[in-house]
């Protein structure tokens, strides 16, 4: 196979699909909604969460202003809803009021949860710095929210009952095929 | 979101599935590959991405001293490859012998890159930090290998040519259900 090789770097979607979620704050009387598809766990104990965001977007002033971030993971079927915040701003409208969005109360923060939402951290900021062209948000999650009926025991999403949105690249979105899914036994193939 | 309210710790698998990497890397005459499902972009300008590693990984530590990574993007066929990888020890074995893993050469670093990768990234530490119990690497890519026939246009991955490998937590492996690929404009 013939790997083309490239030090010029473009969108680099390789590392797709990503779960798109939506990250939520509320600073000043004002609440504001976008989509993310940089994110990750950083830390279990304490849990710590990450997010990427470039310092144009409206939420990013929020945040920084209320020292608090929402992180909420939304199905398949509300893809429309993340292309949709995902590609308003929050300087110009209210997107919670355009695109209808219903809320749950936060526990510990004061951050937008999405109703539509499966899951949910709220996340008080502990770090705030710079890669280049996107700050690196860092946050403690201080309560997790969860539709435990869509969990299996192992806390994992059960397929069957929730699809999650994968963002591809390119403003094109797709879920997990549950159909392909493998338990692969660590003591089988770590020995093997 | 009719949901139950956890301060507690939990698994945190909520945010999964996450496509699982190899993370490679090379020092001292040592090389090893771990794998990963925590890491992200964190910049297009300059391309940075970043990985999260267990301070006591073997990996890392090769990381640790020869400033370099690798990232390796392996098809949903090589799941037992994967698995193997991120279920052994590299203080205990040579994965790449007992695995007989092939190797293509790097380009700009001495990182292993997994022949077997439909893409693999090398990288530069640019930053090493500690969240928690666990380390934030972060590396400036230096060098990107695809596989051409495995890019739809606009450089996202054509789904009928590859199935990238998902993590869903708990040793459950899957891929994406190319068939609901839906393009929505913003």
């Amino acid at each position: 196979m013939t790997k083309i090789i490239s030090e010029g770097i473009g969108e680099f979607y390789h590392h797709y699909p990503r779960v798109a979620c939506v990250i939520t704050a509320h600073a000043k009387e004002k609440d504001n909604v976008m989509a993310v598809a940089w994110h990750s766990v950083l830390s279990m104990n304490p849990p710590i969460y990450g997010v990427a965001i470039s310092t144009k977007r409206f939420t990013y002033q929020l945040i920084i202003d209320s020292k608090q971030f929402g992180v909420n993971f939304l199905p398949y079927e509300a893809a429309e809803l993340l292309a949709s915040v995902g590609g308003s701003t929050g300087y110009e409208i209210d997107k919670f009021q355009r695109f209808n969005i219903a809320r749950d109360k936060p526990v510990k923060t004061t951050v937008p949860i999405l109703t539509a939402a499966y899951a949910a951290y709220e996340c008080q900021l502990v770090d705030d710095r710079s890669y280049g062209d996107h700050r690196w948000l860092v946050g403690e999650i201080v309560a997790v929210h969860m539709a435990k009926e869509i969990f299996t025991s192992e806390e994992t999403l059960d397929l069957d009952r929730v699809s999650p949105t994968m963002y591809l690249g390119g403003n094109s979105y797709c879920t997990a095929a549950k159909d392909t899914r493998r338990y692969l036994d660590r003591e089988v193939y770590g020995k093997r | 979101m009719v949901g139950i309210i956890s301060e507690g710790l939990s698994k945190f698998y909520q945010q999964y599935p996450r496509i699982s990497i190899v993370v490679t890397a090379q020092a001292k005459g040592k090389r090893n590959a771990m794998a990963v499902a925590r890491h992200t972009t964190v910049s297009t300008t300059p391309p940075t991405f970043g990985v999260s590693l267990q301070s006591e990984a073997f990996t890392y530590e090769l990381i640790a001293e020869s400033k370099e990574f690798g990232v390796n993007f392996l098809p949903f066929e090589e799941a037992e490859l994967v698995d193997a990888i991120g279920s052994s020890k590299g203080r205990e074995i040579d994965k790449f012998q007992k695995f007989n893993i092939a190797v293509d050469k790097a380009v700009k670093t001495a990182v292993p890159i997994l022949k077997a990768a439909y893409a693999a990234y090398e990288c530069k530490v640019i930053d090493d930090r500690g969240y928690g119990s666990f380390r934030w690497v972060v590396g400036e890519v230096v060098s990107m290998q695809a596989l051409k026939e495995c890019l739809a246009p606009q450089e996202i991955l054509d789904l009928d040519r590859v199935n990238p490998l998902l993590y869903l937590g708990e040793q459950h492996y899957l891929t994406v259900a190319k068939e609901t690929v839906k393009y929505v404009p913003r």
